[in-house]
């Protein structure tokens, strides 16, 4: 197998690895730019439950929802906090400490919200952002090889590349030094 | 033919924005790291500045961005003209740099200057959600925002060209087979554990 044949192989398997992946940050990447084309609709239910009274950390109740631990509220009698999860679904729980009567107001967000959660990358996601980022560099690295391999594109191509190189690098460079 | 137009706009879509996805792609390498780091702390400088009379406050924070060279921070927002409790002009610029809050000391003649330097990490991390629904006052971040845009509609353009010739000619290859489902379901499982 050539060079060309194995990277363009590369290029294939990599693209088609991240596919949906890069399709979720291109498209929550349009949702992040401009907010004000789509609506962000939310749905909430709320539920009761009766856990173990007299439980005064929000942290051990808390275990009971998968997520990150937001904004403890200590009222007398009451303990009220927040659980986020990585995709942007809250649980706000009010807690009776005398009675372990719990009120659950689940808040689910949109799909496209949701994308844009993935985007911003909490949790787990920031990983998963990590290894779709090499995938993104291998593209482009395995890209321009298979690009200059065909040799019809390659003095239009080169300029081209080169020109917005050029531009978007003197302009990084430009903004950095203020 | 249609095939020979869809590889034309993938390649030349990659090639124009060639730089721009290499940020998107450092910057995503860089998320984990990020959010470990910290920028420098603040240095306060002082700057002798008479504040000429009968200027409305917003005039002084554009002399003040002027003088101070913080175009990437202009056109200066609503938001960052506030006063302190001692009801001295307070002005907080944001920018792709860092943060630059002055105080507008009109008794003493000077401004007072905090200035926090973003890192590299962060200032990529600014400029990769900068696009077209940012307007800046600087002709740089404008075009680098225009430019950026771009790079987001062809990255979008790539996927779906690129998904256009997997299926057209390479969809029987077992290895792209197995690379499409195992994304799909790395994806699913991410999707499901975490919402």
């Amino acid at each position: 197998m050539s060079m060309y044949q194995k990277l363009r192989g590369l290029h294939l398997a990599t693209a088609l690895f991240s596919l949906v992946f890069l399709l979720a940050y291109g498209i929550s990447a349009v949702e992040l730019a401009h907010r004000k084309w789509f609506t962000h609709p939310e749905q909430s239910t709320v539920q009761t439950r009766k856990l173990a009274p007299g439980i005064t950390d929000a942290r051990v109740l808390a275990s009971e929802w998968r997520g990150e631990l937001e904004s403890i509220e200590n009222s007398p009698g009451v303990l009220k906090f927040r659980v986020t999860t990585s995709l942007g679904t809250k649980h706000e729980v009010a807690y009776s400490i005398a009675t372990g009567e719990t009120t659950v107001k689940t808040t689910t967000i949109s799909f496209l919200t949701t994308l844009a959660w993935i985007h911003v990358s909490h949790g787990i996601w920031a990983f998963a952002a990590a290894l779709v980022s090499l995938a993104l560099l291998t593209l482009g690295a395995t890209g321009i090889y298979l690009w200059f391999h065909n040799h019809n594109e390659r003095w239009i191509g080169g300029a081209l590349m080169a020109a917005e190189v050029v531009i978007t690098a003197a302009l990084i460079i430009s903004m950095r030094g203020g | 033919m249609l095939l020979r137009l869809v590889k034309k706009l993938h390649t030349y879509a990659g090639l124009l924005t060639f730089l721009n996805l290499a940020v998107y792609g450092v910057v995503g390498l860089s998320i984990p790291l990020l959010r470990q780091s910290q920028t420098a702390p603040p240095v306060i400088t002082y700057r002798n500045f008479a504040v000429p009379p009968n200027l409305t406050d917003r005039q002084v924070a554009e002399q003040i961005c002027s003088l101070l060279h913080l175009s990437l921070a202009t056109p200066v927002n609503q938001a960052a003209i506030q006063h302190d409790a001692a009801n001295n002009l307070f002005l907080d610029f944001w920018h792709a740099n860092g943060r630059d809050q002055v105080t507008v000391l009109e008794k003493e003649g000077r401004l007072r200057i905090e200035t926090t330097r973003n890192n590299i990490g962060l200032y990529l991390y600014t400029l990769h959600e900068t696009t077209a629904a940012f307007h800046s006052g600087d002709w740089r971040m404008q075009l680098w925002a225009d430019y950026n845009e771009f790079a987001m509609w062809c990255l979008l353009a790539m996927i779906a060209s690129g998904f256009a010739m997997f299926l057209a000619s390479r969809a029987r290859s077992r290895l792209a087979q197995i690379s499409l489902a195992t994304g799909c379901c790395l994806f699913a499982g991410l999707y499901f554990w975490t919402r």
